[in-house]
């Protein structure tokens, strides 16, 4: 099993909070599926998780880019802007 | 050309601030501009607000500033740039952020604050919530905010170069 620690960025925190860990036996696995394995989880209120972004080792990435259980891993609802 | 950008969870004087940013700035400019953002005491739909709340992912937030910053600085020929934001908790009346450029010229100089508070509301890389009588809730990206940085016709090397999106 590989363990994902994944930063819950704004809204995401409600529900998750701050980090979520999920064991999965998948690795690598794509931020898509990452995403919906977190939504499972922590679906949270209003959240439009199909507008939830990835983000790997700081770099903001497409939904099929890979994650490995040891890098550090985000996902990002839309920003409200500063 | 000075470009100074700070994430801050700490309360910010922005006069202070700016009386320094002034000195540091030189006899030898034309033009000093700023800006500084407030909590606001009522939501957009009318409704007290008690407090604002701003989070952050700290590396993409902080680069999406610096980006920011440093497109505003280039495209507009500032010598220097001050960008201060806050995260945290804030009450009404508390500055949330601080804009601050010395150019050549005015015009340039408050081009750059009108843009780079156009990109910050709509790019930087923040969430806020707001709490009053009706609980907490999020604020969502508004579309004023995307019609205002359309103003900019921000090319996709810009964004590429300085920007996330």
């Amino acid at each position: 099993m590989a363990v994902y620690i994944i930063d819950m960025c704004g809204r995401l925190a409600d529900a998750a909070g701050q980090e979520l860990r999920l064991e999965l036996a998948e690795e690598p696995i794509s931020i898509a599926a990452l995403r919906d394995a977190a939504r499972a989880i922590a679906p949270g209120q209003g959240v439009h998780w199909e507008r939830v972004r990835g983000c790997i080792d700081a770099e903001i990435v497409a939904d099929d880019a890979q994650a490995y259980a040891h890098q550090t891993i985000a996902l990002l609802p839309p920003v409200s802007g500063g | 050309m000075t470009v100074r950008v700070t994430l801050s969870d700490a309360p910010f004087d922005p006069y202070a601030l700016l009386a320094q940013f002034a000195r540091d700035a030189g006899g030898d400019i034309g033009a000093i501009a700023s800006f500084v953002g407030q909590t606001r005491a009522t939501s957009a739909d009318g409704a007290a607000i008690s407090a604002m709340e701003l989070t952050s992912y700290r590396s993409l937030t902080l680069r999406s500033m610096e980006d920011i910053a440093a497109a505003a600085a280039t495209r507009f020929g500032l010598t220097h740039l001050l960008l201060l934001h806050r995260v945290g908790r804030m009450v009404p009346g508390e500055p949330v952020v601080l804009v601050a450029v010395a150019a050549s010229h005015r015009r340039n100089a408050l081009q750059a604050v009108d843009y780079a508070m156009d990109r910050l509301k709509s790019e930087a890389v923040f969430w806020k919530a707001e709490m009053g009588d009706f609980g907490r809730r999020w604020i969502e990206p508004s579309d004023g905010d995307a019609a205002d940085l359309a103003r900019w016709n921000i090319g996709q090397e810009e964004h590429d170069n300085n920007g996330r999106n």
